[in-house]
């Protein structure tokens, strides 16, 4: 009986089955897209690893001894101990490039097994000893250098951190392993030549350990850990994947919540249609009552009805969700990359089975979840109530609950935001997120019942008698009206949160620069494909610039990634006081830092080092160096962006005596008074032509770094569009209802004299008064729930603190489209009332 | 238009589907009624009394013949212009009252005068006059379903009057209703003729309703069969 019905109103439940693929091709769009992603980074991760099972770090990219490595073969249970350099560099005659430089002791043959390469079978060199022997070595990717033409003995120019240099290719990679991982971007060399263009000599950045087989791999990590010297640590591959899991798993929860958003507008489109096709069955189920079919069992047949629906919904929504997932991808992938500060890998899209299954079950659920009331209704009612031709929303009743749940809701809302604010878990916060939709979708019956006293009069004034029909059409079922509006509201509300986060974002980080150093030039070697990778670059720039005419004042400034108590942090190490020409007569820059910190003596910490730790000004932290315990005093709060878990700033100097480490990532330049700022750009251009560098004029700076966030949330134009769609479905299906349901009533206006455009501006203004009901409700639910997520949520889920902006250009955009939507929505159902011939019409049952 | 709201029909035909499934609803039928008149269509279920009724309103557009209201030859009329006739010369009533549901009875007589360019007060006020007219002075602000069949069909009666039209077409207007309101309502109908010159033409399949006009036409099979005077 279910594929009967649904079959004989096929055309009645298409939208339904439209909006529920619409909603699983999200949902399974998100979670592939967010679970390939992650699987490229720990490919990476798990290739460059090979039987490595323990790496010995001093932070992102920090240099230590290289007598470490010493240290630690000698250790019981490591087999090898592979010191090893780690960095990145770009092709010189490439913009968009960036190569992963991946340095081992290639003399070293175990060492290079610890990779899971052969010499001879991955790695085909001419003469082994002369690619140790000469500095100017490199392999590379056979179809990297099939690409470019190039073959072993020819010369490739590299920029690095010490300048742009020439090397000779003296080998070629295979595709296995580590390299295949990197796809065709890595460069190979050997640790020592590698020392001399990312670290200094005699210093590396990393350790790589392989542990005796049957050898417990913790019982070794400890020994080695009680050997290191302090600011070393030792983790396991496997542990980096863990942390990259646990920050990319904000990621996804965000990307998920768009999803289910989707889905959730989905799902009131259903509920809407549904209700209607059940009461519009009446008759039908009355008389299978009057045969006697118990009340159960009807209910039971419609809900299998639904799940006939949903089915089909999923068939569609899951190939589509797929192909979605394909596009959004490189967004997905992009926005984790730019957020971690990772390079950006090449990630590929596997259709697993948990995806299709997550989103599967949810289209399923949704279409299950909004049958079931409808359908307990209609089953409910006496076959003389069904019988009886009456036309009364069968929905009735209930208002009293309804006012009592919407109170529960309220009070559940409240709950669970003040639960976030004491236990600082962003559970609490998806939460109070989910509830926000759902009582965004149950206020808006009562808003249809507030809005008559204003909206009636609006409307008979802008639109005449016309503007009194489309009101009390709209009244006539104040269910789907309400619906509609909810449908319109959820949907519309998840963009305008999405665009309030990523406003928000753009503007804290844009305030933040704007607050910190304010320089006339930025200068780095930062690679702006790559986003946010910063490529250090050794101090002696920092005399160059110096000497470039018009230069008034330099200042160098550090930024890495670190640890602290086991999570994340970054370093940020300023040269307090902008060094010039002591003899110059204009007055240099004031101190950048305040007095104690430029002094060594303390640090300053960003508001959420401050909010993830507890600590606050006058506390003392204890930093881990490479030279040891660096205990501080926290002097201030800065509003810094540089990592998740916080920031830490000091002065250069401090940072220079601790990490060893002589590399600056930007350099600021401020220009004498009578100088011309582009002149002095230039002029450090001309003077710099070996390394190529990145100079920004200050605006130009921060609309840099600004760009870079509207790349990580480029994804939200993506969602924004399929949400439209959604809606433009459940609003056009809610008017094309109307029409239909009004068959006899047009008839009857255009007998009583109505011409064909006074029906079509009827049902056009209904679809204004739809989409005006539902931007109230979506101003309401993007605000509350982008006020929730800046000011909560999104510190504890990312780690980021930021202040609230709204764009209210892009909100004013918004509502201009919604309503244009609602309007293109409307214009189908509005032509075929308009068409009806009255004759026909008023003979409709 | 002119004064007058004679009806002329000539070798009128209306055929519904195609090849061997069409329907003759109206087969060559040639009608007056004359200014004033109230003439009744009598017939069996099927005889086309309906669809006669919807060609002389304009609602349907004959394939062969012609239809003449006050002189005016509806095919040659857009339909634009055939609902403005409609507005100000014709009033309907239905047997199924179509009422609109959320609008109160002052407002379902008041809505059409808003269409004519009337304000809304004074729309309302003509609609209060015309409810008194037809005996449902008190009942303005309840809605159709708040009302009996015979109350609803007075205000559907009130809804086609308040606009002073010319002809009343009225189909089945009592088939939804008991026979004491039933009279009641045809009583209505005779009183506007009889006051007002109102020109009247009703569809019924009750040969007592029927008995009420000054004129019967018998259909059937869609042709005209029989006419006479009660």
């Amino acid at each position: 009986m279910p594929l009967r019905f649904a079959r004989a109103e096929y055309r009645r439940l298409v939208p339904t089955v439209v909006a529920i693929a619409c909603g699983v091709a999200l949902v399974c769009a998100m979670d592939l897209g967010a679970r390939a992603a992650l699987r490229a980074f720990t490919d990476v991760m798990d290739a460059a690893a090979g039987r490595v099972a323990l790496e010995v770090r001093a932070g992102a990219g920090g240099a230590f001894p290289e007598e470490v490595a010493a240290t630690v073969a000698a250790i019981p249970g490591v087999e090898i101990a592979a010191p090893a350099v780690s960095g990145t560099a770009r092709p010189a005659d490439s913009e968009d490039e960036l190569l992963t430089v991946f340095a081992v002791d290639v003399g070293n043959q175990e060492a290079v097994r610890a990779y899971g390469m052969e010499v001879g079978d991955d790695l085909r060199v001419d003469d082994p000893f002369t690619l140790f022997a000469q500095p100017d070595s490199v392999v590379l990717v056979r179809s990297f250098a099939a690409a470019r033409g190039l073959t072993i003995g020819d010369r490739i120019e590299l920029v690095t951190p010490v300048g742009r240099r020439p090397f000779t290719v003296r080998g070629l990679l295979e595709p296995h392993g580590v390299v295949r991982a990197f796809g065709g971007n890595l460069v190979v060399m050997d640790v020592y030549a590698a020392e001399m263009a990312f670290t200094r000599p005699g210093f590396i950045n990393r350790v790589d350990v392989v542990v005796r087989d049957g050898e417990p791999v913790a019982r070794v990590a400890e020994a080695i850990a009680r050997a290191l010297p302090r600011g070393l640590h030792v983790e396991a591959p496997s542990q980096r994947k863990v942390d990259l899991e646990r920050v990319t798993a904000a990621l996804r929860v965000m990307l998920q919540a768009a999803g289910l958003l989707a889905l959730a507008a989905a799902f009131l489109i259903a509920f809407n249609r549904l209700t209607t096709v059940f009461a519009a069955r009446m008759g039908q189920l009355a008389v299978l009552r009057a045969v006697g079919v118990r009340a159960g069992v009807v209910w039971r047949e419609l809900v299998k009805e639904s799940l006939l629906v949903g089915a089909a919904g999923v068939a569609l929504g899951l190939p589509l969700g797929i192909g979605l997932g394909r596009l959004l991808l490189p967004v997905i992938a992009t926005t984790t990359a730019l957020t971690y500060k990772l390079p950006p890998p090449e990630a590929r899209l596997s259709v697993v089975a948990p995806s299709l299954v997550l989103a599967a079950a949810l289209g399923l659920g949704a279409a299950l979840l909004a049958a079931a009331l409808p359908a307990w209704r209609v089953s409910r009612l006496t076959p003389r109530a069904a019988l009886a031709e009456r036309d009364v929303d069968p929905v009735q009743g209930g208002a009293r609950a309804m006012w009592l749940v919407r109170g529960a809701l309220a009070a559940a809302i409240a709950a669970a935001i003040a639960l976030q604010a004491a236990t600082r878990s962003a559970a609490w916060g998806l939460l109070a997120s989910v509830l926000v939709a759902i009582g965004t979708a149950l206020a808006a019956r009562p808003l249809v019942g507030l809005a008559r006293p204003t909206l009636a009069p609006a409307l008979r004034l802008v639109a005449g008698p016309v503007g009194r029909f489309a009101w009390t059409t709209l009244l006539h079922s104040p269910r789907r009206t309400a619906l509609s509006a909810a449908t319109l509201g959820v949907g519309l509300g998840s963009i305008l949160w999405l665009c309030i986060l990523a406003c928000s974002v753009e503007r804290s980080v844009v305030d933040a620069m704007a607050s910190g150093v304010r320089a006339d030039l930025v200068v780095s070697a930062s690679h702006p494909s790559a986003g946010y990778i910063d490529v250090p670059v050794h101090e002696r720039l920092l005399d160059e610039l110096r000497a470039v005419p018009g230069v008034m004042a330099v200042s160098g400034q550090r930024m890495l990634d670190w640890q602290h108590e086991g999570a994340p942090i970054a370093i940020d190490a300023l040269d307090p006081d902008p060094h010039g020409d002591p003899a110059s007569s204009p007055p240099r820059p004031a101190s950048l830092l305040d007095d104690a910190v430029a002094r060594g003596a303390a640090v300053n910490v960003s508001t959420n080092f401050v909010l993830h730790r507890g600590v606050g000004v006058g506390d003392t932290i204890a930093l881990e160096t490479p030279s040891g315990r660096l205990p501080v005093r926290i002097a201030g709060v800065t509003t810094e962006v540089l990592s998740p878990g916080g920031t830490v700033q000091m002065s250069r100097a401090l940072y220079a005596r601790y990490w060893h480490d002589d590399n600056v990532t930007v350099a600021y330049v401020w220009t004498r008074p009578e100088a011309d700022v582009a002149a002095v750009r230039t002029a450090i251009v001309r003077e710099q032509g070996g390394r190529h560098l990145r100079i920004l004029l200050w605006a130009e700076f921060i609309d840099y770094c600004a760009a870079q966030v509207r790349r990580a949330f480029a994804g939200v134009r993506a969602l924004a569009a399929l949400v439209l769609l959604v809606v433009l479905i459940g609003t056009a299906d809610t008017l094309a209802a109307g029409v239909a349901e009004r068959t006899r009533e047009l008839g009857a206006m255009r007998a009583v004299g109505l011409r064909r455009r006074h029906i079509v501006r009827m049902v056009l203004l209904e679809g204004i008064v739809l989409a005006t009901l539902g931007l109230v409700l979506a101003l309401a639910a993007g605000f509350a729930l982008g006020t929730l997520w800046v000011n909560a949520t999104f510190p504890r889920l990312v780690g980021w603190v930021l202040d609230l902006h709204v764009p209210y250009a892009q909100v004013a955009a918004i509502g201009v489209m919604a309503v244009g939507v609602c309007l293109a929505a409307a214009l189908p159902p509005a032509y075929r009332a308009a068409r009806f011939q009255p004759a026909v019409a008023l003979r409709h049952e | 238009m002119s004064g007058d709201a004679e009806v002329v029909l000539s070798g009128v035909r209306k055929r519904y589907g195609t090849g061997p499934q069409a329907v003759v609803a109206v087969n060559d039928v040639a009608l007056r009624v004359a200014d004033g008149e109230f003439v009744a269509l009598t017939g069996p279920s099927g005889s086309g009394k309906s669809t006669l009724l919807n060609l002389i309103g304009g609602l349907d557009t004959p394939d062969d013949g012609r239809v003449e209201v006050g002189g005016r030859n509806l095919a040659l009329l857009s339909d634009d212009v055939r609902s403005d006739l409609r507005l100000q010369h014709i009033g309907f009533v239905f047997q199924s009252f179509n009422l609109f549901p959320t609008f109160t009875a002052l407002e379902n007589v008041a809505w059409p005068l808003e269409f004519l360019g009337c304000g809304w007060r004074r729309a309302r006020e003509r609609a209060a006059e015309v409810l008194v007219q037809v005996g449902l002075g008190s009942i303005g602000a309840r809605r159709p379903a708040d009302l009996s069949g015979g109350e609803q069909q007075r205000v559907a009666v009130a809804r086609a009057l308040v606009t002073e039209p010319h002809l009343l077409l009225a189909d089945e207007p009592t088939g939804n209703l008991d026979s004491s309101t039933g009279d009641a309502i045809l009583d209505l109908l005779q009183r506007l003729n009889a006051h007002r010159k109102l020109t009247i033409v009703l569809v019924t399949h009750n040969p007592s309703a029927a008995a009420r006009a000054h004129r019967v036409v018998e259909l059937c099979d869609g042709r005209l069969v029989r006419e006479h005077h009660p």
